[in-house]
Parts: structure tokens; sequence; C-alpha cells
């Protein structure tokens, strides 16, 4: 395989510079752009959810309550997506719904993200005493359960969307020290290393010129999967009654208002629940396209 | 082609693994002959199908490949009759052996060495466990490991690498095989040990008579155990007769193409440019079109490209190629593309080893030592690793220094420290007279740069070779990212990288390219001292040889030193001018490299010489005659660290370490020299006694 790509390799046009390569790949990566558009449509639909929403996604009109979409009998034009139990528009509540779920998804995994990289790099690269205090924190981490942990800090801090995100970013970065760990720890040996050093590269920019290049990969896997991750976590604790406060509309929280009524009214659970599987597919799609395109040893 | 009545019969055997749109085929129509007792030797570079062959004999190939062959008999049976069941049954491990590469995997760890080794046995042969353990100890203690009883309880991980290969053969022993396919056997351990596990093979074999192929890249090995040889190229065997045949008078420019890449003394000049098979092994998917060697042939014509060479057949000896007598002559050495004179000769204006002249050294190491601690557990007590033990070396401008020793002894650490990433916990290390401790990494960077063994762990897989190449540029912050590519350009067309690999990945090209791209990346820089660790064992004779060739041009050209650490004699021979033997973290002998190869003094240097297999078809492997386990280095015998292993130890040797004398030839380590010590004082300037 790998003599494979090294003719074709040799074969493609000389001076393809690294920007015009990835531009090209890029271009011939279908899921990549698949998952690139499913991202950005969703993206633009919540941002510009005042503009296309129908209706104020808190509004009540008990007289309408749990109408059905429009494809199911009984449905109106009015309502495309129907209504929930209190009368509001379920369609004007999935877009601004949106908005939330994405922050949480995106800001906590983003938190974690920086969390357990520096921590996982710092316990990979030097080892030692750092590596066993930061083990140390990390197996206290996994002792204690993550949702029980919020809903215990909740209690003393005034639940309100940014500390929301901060605490599952915060408790989330388990995943990303392991993996990032581990794989710094294998390079550390890597010659490629040694020479950094013997070229004369300070400890930083080993780390982020030779180390962090050749995490990416892993890092990217691990942030779609807790963008996912957050954005479940949210609900739960909405069902709980410590995420995001109604009426505030979030995609969680509105999974968990329909759950009550989901024998009857199966499309309260099933239309955020397709939102949120279309969001974390594209964000899959898109990760792995990201790291198809931008690792080179993967692309046999 | 291949008669009846011989042992084992191999006729046009191929492999296919299929793809999604093509197929590879690693082996396409490999054909030979054995009689019973014969040694077959298949050679080749990596990826010519040696191993898939043996495989496919075997009936190990993995399931998605298919086998097919006119004939696949052992002993009149038709393997390729039998389905898997049977051979597993009643061919493999017990009629056929075989023995693998990589000792350190091929023992599982979690069950003892006894349950290991009776098991073969029990599963093939209606034995009882008691018989089967007698015959493991008896198998044990033949292949030389003592207090074999004991040692049936132990576990793998007790055990040394040679110690486990020994293992292995013992295994592979356990049902009187009447075949033994050996894939490198000896591949992964080091000099001394190589020589001892294939003595012990040959000897065993002879003894039992047992058949045997033997698969392996060194040529070395091959012309001294086998009877007959098969190279093999792109699943082809190219050439095959007797071992004699085929080194006297190679008829395949292939094979004698790889002949002529050998560092071996008696061929070609030290220093000089060795031959080289310009080119890399062919991909194996599809069909090829013409001699698959064509591409990379000195001696190819127009109907090379296009026509398949027919297989000649001359004096029992076959190779198949256009040439119909096929390379006629080895070219005597004078005809080879060599530099006049070579660096020896030629380095007198450029740069001249500054040994003699009693100019300061380069480099400096005075009583360099380096102790790890080693602790496994918080409660465990600490061991002390003296990985470098009072080591002092110099090394002057414009010379290759070599370092010999075998894995353990400390030499990769000593490279470390001269690259000042290892603190040393005593002596001093002077970089142009001035303490290395009091220069700065940057500029010990500018002036020391290292090359590393594994071209696939010593380039970033992430960065372009454009990138790699500039990046000490970039650190450095020399010009501008235009002249940096300039730069880059052109030390690419000096380490021979063809341009339009700027922006390839390192996973796109050979390991041969990889390695000179690190060569490119050490050397842009424009250092002064090359450390090179192994450079080249991790790589084919014929790359091998290539890096050679540029590194003894490049010496030349940039007026660089070489510090060359590697475990291969024949490499030192070619390249170094002056050698230094390490054994357990201490120089036990040094001095110019003419004077250690031509009288070496210490046990130790005496033995690594005699275990060099030089290419002498059926000189058999010599008997090193020195004890089989290299030490634990954490556990340092006392008196001289050698005494175990010494033939020549007294009861001196046990108690009281030598501290070394400066000989007429040199530096040595060794109490046999303490009387013939010249009129130096004893605590010496090493160099100044070499001239």
């Amino acid at each position: 395989m790998a003599e494979a790509t090294a003719s074709s390799a040799e074969q493609e046009p000389v001076a393809l510079s690294p920007g015009e390569a990835l531009r090209l790949r890029i271009r011939n990566h279908r899921g990549l752009l698949t998952g690139f558009g499913i991202v950005c449509f969703v993206s633009l639909l919540a941002i510009l959810a005042p503009l296309i929403a129908p209706y104020d996604p808190s509004e009540q009109v008990l007289a309408r309550r749990l109408l059905p979409p429009v494809w199911v009998e009984g449905g109106t034009w009015d309502h495309l997506f129907g209504t929930d139990t209190l009368g509001r528009d379920y369609l004007s509540r999935l877009l601004y719904g949106g908005r939330i779920s994405l922050l949480i998804g995106l800001g906590a995994a983003s938190i974690g993200c920086v969390i357990g990289v520096t921590l996982g790099i710092c316990a990979g690269y030097f080892g030692g005493r750092i590596d066993q205090a930061l083990m140390y924190l990390f197996t206290c981490q996994l002792a204690l359960p993550g949702l029980l942990l919020i809903l215990a800090l909740v209690v003393f801090i005034r639940p309100s969307l940014p500390i929301l995100i901060a605490l599952i970013g915060a408790l989330g970065w388990t995943l990303y020290f392991t993996v990032v760990r581990s794989a710094t720890m294998q390079m550390r040996q890597f010659d490629y290393i040694t020479a950094a050093r013997a070229l004369g590269s300070n400890r930083r920019q080993v780390l982020f010129y030779e180390i962090m290049p050749n995490l990416l990969n892993q890092i990217i896997v691990v942030f779609t999967l807790e963008v996912g991750f957050a954005i479940l976590a949210e609900a739960a604790l909405s069902f709980l009654g410590v995420g995001v406060q109604p009426p505030t509309p979030a995609w969680g929280l509105m999974i968990n208002e329909g759950r009550s009524a989901m024998f009857f009214r199966p499309w309260l659970v099933i239309l955020p629940g397709v939102a949120l599987f279309i969001l974390v597919i594209g964000i899959n799609l898109m990760g792995d396209g990201v790291r198809d395109v931008t690792a080179p040893e993967n692309r046999n | 082609m291949p008669g009846d009545g011989k042992f084992l019969i191999v006729d046009n055997l191929r492999v296919e693994i299929p793809l999604a749109v093509d197929s590879i085929h690693p082996v396409r129509g490999v054909g030979f002959a054995l009689e019973k007792g014969e040694t077959l030797g298949i050679v080749g570079e990596s990826g010519c199908g040696k191993s898939l062959t043996s495989l496919a004999i075997m009936g190990l190939l993995p399931k998605r490949a298919i086998r097919t062959a006119d004939r696949l008999e052992l002993d009149g049976l038709d393997l390729l009759s039998l389905s898997d069941k049977q051979l597993a049954s009643q061919i493999r491990g017990n009629r056929i052996s075989m023995i693998f590469q990589e000792p350190m995997t091929a023992l599982n760890p979690v069950y003892t060495i006894g349950r290991q080794l009776t098991q073969v046995m029990l599963l093939h042969r209606d034995v009882s466990m008691a018989e089967a353990l007698d015959r493991a100890e008896y198998l044990l203690e033949r292949v030389g490991i003592t207090a074999a009883k004991s040692r049936l309880s132990q576990y793998p991980h007790q055990f040394s690498g040679g110690q486990r290969q020994r293992i292995m053969i013992a295994m592979a022993l356990m049902n009187e095989p009447e075949l033994i396919i050996a894939d490198e056997p000896t591949t992964a351990l080091d000099v001394t040990i190589q020589a001892q596990i294939l003595l012990l093979l040959s000897e065993l074999q002879r003894e039992l008579g047992m058949t045997m192929i033997l698969i392996t890249h060194d040529l070395g090995v091959v012309a001294r155990t086998t009877d007959k040889i098969a190279v093999m190229y792109a699943g082809e065997v190219v050439e095959s007769g007797t071992t004699e045949q085929v080194f006297g008078s190679p008829k395949h420019p292939y094979t004698h193409g790889l002949l002529e890449c050998i560092p071996d003394p008696s061929r070609v000049e030290p220093g000089t440019r060795l031959g080289a098979i310009p080119g890399i092994v062919p991909s194996l998917i599809g069909e090829t079109q013409g001699c698959a060697f064509a591409g990379r042939c000195d001696y190819a014509q127009d109907r090379c490209h296009s026509t398949e060479a027919p297989m000649r057949s001359q004096n029992g000896r076959q190779f198949r190629c256009v040439l119909e007598h096929g390379v006629e002559e080895a070219p005597p050495p004078a005809a080879l593309p060599v530099k006049d004179g070579g660096p020896f000769a030629a380095n007198d204006e450029g740069v001249s080893p500054a040994t003699a002249s009693g100019a300061a050294p380069l480099l400096a190491m005075d009583d360099v030592r380096c102790v790890f601690n080693v602790r496994r557990g918080i409660f465990r007590q600490q061991n002390k690793l003296r990985a470098v033990d009072g080591v002092s070396l110099d090394l002057f401008k414009g010379e290759v220094l070599a370092l010999v020793g075998e894995s353990g002894c400390g030499k990769t650490t000593l490279a470390r420290i001269l690259l000042g990433l290892q603190p040393i916990d005593d002596g001093v290390v002077r970089l142009d007279g001035e303490p290395m401790a009091d220069t700065g990494p940057r500029d010990i960077a500018r002036r020391i740069q290292p090359i590393f063994q594994d071209p696939y762990s010593s380039l970033n897989p992430r960065k372009t070779i454009g990138q790699t190449i500039g990046r000490p540029l970039e650190i450095h912050e020399v010009g501008d990212p235009k002249e940096r590519q300039a730069m880059v350009e052109e030390i690419m067309g000096l380490v021979g990288l063809p341009r339009r690999m700027y922006h390839s990945y390192p996973n796109q090209v050979s390991g041969g390219q990889r390695q000179r791209v690190a060569i490119a990346r050490a050397i842009i820089m424009k250092p002064e001292v090359v450390i090179c660790d192994e450079p080249t064992s991790a790589l084919d004779v014929s790359v091998q040889s290539q890096i050679l060739n540029l590194l003894l041009d490049l010496r030349e050209e940039l007026g660089l030193t070489y510090l060359l650490i590697t475990h291969d004699l024949s490499v030192v021979q070619h390249m170094a001018t002056r050698v230094a033997v390490m054994y357990l973290g201490k120089i036990v002998e040094m001095g110019d490299a003419q004077t250690v190869f031509n009288a070496p003094q210490h046990p130790y240097t005496k033995a690594l010489l005699k275990s060099v297999l030089s290419l002498t078809p059926g000189a058999g492997i010599p008997d090193t005659h020195i004890g089989g386990s290299f030490p634990n280095p954490l556990d340092v015998p006392p008196g001289c660290s050698f005494h175990p292993r010494c033939p020549e130890a007294t009861d001196r040797c046990k108690t009281e370490m030598p501290v070394g004398t400066d000989t007429a030839a040199g530096f040595v380590r060794c109490h046999l020299f303490d009387d013939t010590a010249m009129d130096l004082p004893a605590k010496r300037d090493v160099a100044a006694g070499i001239g």
C-alpha cells in the first residue's frame, strides 16, 4: 500500500505546495464537505433564529397545545413542527434551542480540550513527578461521578448558561488527558524529538512545533465525541432541573420535556432528537475529514 | 527444473494478495529444490518476497492471500493437497519448524519456558509430560542454556535476547523436524551473539541431518553457512546456484550489485566509494512488464523493459537475464566509480586528521560518568546503572572515530552526552577547550548534530521534507523564508534528494531517502561534528552503501568530523580512521583503525573481530570463544567487567579492574598488557599515544 502511494505521489505534478495540496484534498473529501455543510447549516439557522423563527419561542398559547407537525393528521401550516405541551411553536423552539445546544457543545468541548490537552502533554512529556501528580488528579476525577459533582456545585452556584458550560467543560477533560498523555509518552521516545532538541529547539518549540501537530488526530476525534457528550450532559442536567432553566429552549431540555408524552406525541422527542443527531453526525464527519486531510500518514 | 528424488521441491510458487482494485504479487513463480541436509540461503532486499515465500511453504499466509504452485512437496508428500487442519496437525512444528526474527516477541510472556517447549511436543506426539520435559531439558542444554532443569520453570523475561533465541531454536527442534525455516534468525542480535547462534544452528543442523532454509539480508551469514543460494528480487528468484558459484562469479546484475555494496576490505579499499544499486525495489502491485530489475540495472537494454528475461541454466546454476552469460566478470575494484584515492588520501589538503600533530581536540571527554538511578516502584531498592563509567575520549578535527560495542554498553548515552542532551554526573566534556556545560544548547546545536539509526522515527511524520530540513534554519533564525527554501533545495541536491520531494511527507519516500533527509537536516547548519548513531543498521545493504558513500563524500566536501557509533564492524573498517571499543560503560581499547583491525589487543576486541562474517563461501562460522550472555548493566561483575566472558581471564581479573595502559598500538584496558605499558603516565592523554 505504502509503495502504491509513493509511486502515485511521484506521478503527481512536481511543485504542489502544502497549501495547494491541502485545498485539493479538501475538495476531494466528500465526508468533510458534507460535515462542514451540516455544521454550517445548523449554525446558520441558530444564528439567524430571531430572523427566521415564526414565533417567539416562549410564547404560550394554551389553546393550541400539542398540535402535531404538519405532515401528521391534524397538523396545520401555522405550526410547521406543531406545538409543545404549553402551546409553544416547536419550530421556533428548535431554532432557538440550537443556539444553546451549539454553545454548550462547542464551548464545553473546547474548555475540556484546553485543560485536558495541556495537562496531558505535561504529564506525557515531562513524566516523573508531574505525571504522578496529574495521574492522581485524573483518578480522583474518574472516581467522582461527574453529574453528581455538577449537581453538588450547582447548589452553591446559581445555575446560569456560562457556569453550566464551564462546569461541563471543566469536568470533560479526562478523555483528552488520557489520549494525549499516552500519545505524547510514546512520541517522546522518537528520534525526531531528540533531533529537535539537538537542533537547539527549546521546550516550547518541541511541544508546539513537534508534538502538537501529531496529536491533532486524536484531539479531533475526542473533540467530536465530547461535543455530543456535552449536549447530552446538558439534557441530563436540565432533566434534573439544574441545567438550562425553562423557558429558555435547548434541545436536551426539549427531549426531557417531551418524554412524558412520548408514547402519544412521539414528535416531541423525535424532532429535537433528530436535530441533535444531525448536528453530532455533522461534527463527527467534519472531525474525521479534518483528520484525513491534515494527516499525511493516513492517506493510504 | 526441480528434479525428482529431492527432499523439498518448490516449483512455480506464487502468492497473490487481492486489493480493492488490483492485487499484490509478492511471490511470482519461485522454484527451488533441496536435498536432505542441505542449507538454502534466500537473500534479497526487504520487500522482495523472501518471508512470504517461507510462509507460503508453511501454509501460514494471511487469510486473504491466494497461494498457487505447480509443485510443493516435502519428501514426496504433496503439501498443496493438505487442508489447513492437516497442515497444523502433521506438518507445522512437527516436520517443518520455523525460527523467527524477533526473540523478544516470539515467546509468550505469560507461560513458562518449560510449558511452551513441551506444548509443541505434546500437541504432535503421543508422549507423556515427563518425556516432553526430559526432551526440553536435553535441548536447552544442547543449545547452551546452563542449569536447564531449573530454568524450565522460568518466564521469557528472565532470559536475555540471545538466550531467548536459543530457546526458540530448542523449541523448533522439539519434534526433530526435517526442515527448519529460519527467517532472519540473528538480525535482532548483537554481533558476538549472532556468531554464536549461527554456529549453534549449523552444528545442530549437521548433527541432526536437518534441511534448512535461511532467510536473511546479511550476505556474510549466507556465504558462510549455506550450500545453495537463491537471490530474490521483486518476488522472483533471479539467480540460484551453489554458494561458491553465486558468490564467486555472480551472473545476474542484481547479485553482482548486491555484492559490490558490501564494505568488505578484501574487495573494496576502506574509505573509498562502495558500489551501489540505484533506486528502490519496485511496487509489487499488478503484473510487471519485462525484467523487474531493468529500471535499476547498469546492463539494461531496451528489450529488458518490454520482454521478460529468460531463465538460463549453466553448470547446475540458473539466472534470469537477457545477457547470455550474465555479468561476465566482477570488474576489478579499480573499475569501480572510485573517487580518486578516497578521503584518506584526499584529506591531506582539506581535512587532515589532527591526531598525530598533537593539535587540541575538537571534542574532549575527560573521565565522564553518567549514572541512572533505576527504581521500579516507590519502595523498591534503587539501583545504579552506570551507563558511562569514566570515559575519556578525544575527537580531533577531520577524523572518523568509530565507537564500537554491543547494545547496552552505553554508546547511545555517550552520544546524548556529546549532544548536550544528557547531564553528566562527573567529569567534563570540552568543546574546543571550553567546558560544554558553559556552552548554550543553541551553540552546541550549531556545532554538533546527530544522525539516528531509525529513519522511520527520526523524522516528524507531520512535517514535509522541506519543513524538516529547513527547521534548523528557522530555529536559529537564518535568512528569510525565500532564502531558507533556496538553502534547503541546495542541500537536498547535495545529499541526492530530488527537488520534487520538497513537499512530500516522510511516509511517501523510501527508507534510504528518509535517511538522506535526516543527514540533510544535520548538515544544513554546517556543523563541525556529526554523531552518527548506527546510521545504516536499519537499512538494506544496497541502501547502506549509498548512505556510506554519501557520508564519505560529505566529509570531504564539508570537512566534517564524524563520531560513528555502530556495532557493524565491516562498516567501521570501511569508514573509520580511529576506533574505540566500549564495554559496559568503559572504553576497553582505542587506537588507530588499521592497527586495531590488524592487531587487536583486548580479548573483547578480538572476539568482536572474529564475529565479523566476511564473504567467504563455506568458511563456516568462527567460534569467538567468549561467554554467551551480555551481563546485566545493573549488576556489573566485579573486577574487570569482561572477565565472565573472557577466555583469558585470571584470578586477578575477578577482583581488580585494570586501569588501562597506553601501548604502542593504542590504549587498552586489560591486565594482559599491564607490563607492556609505555613510558607514559597511566592517567592518560590517550590520543597522544597514537600515532
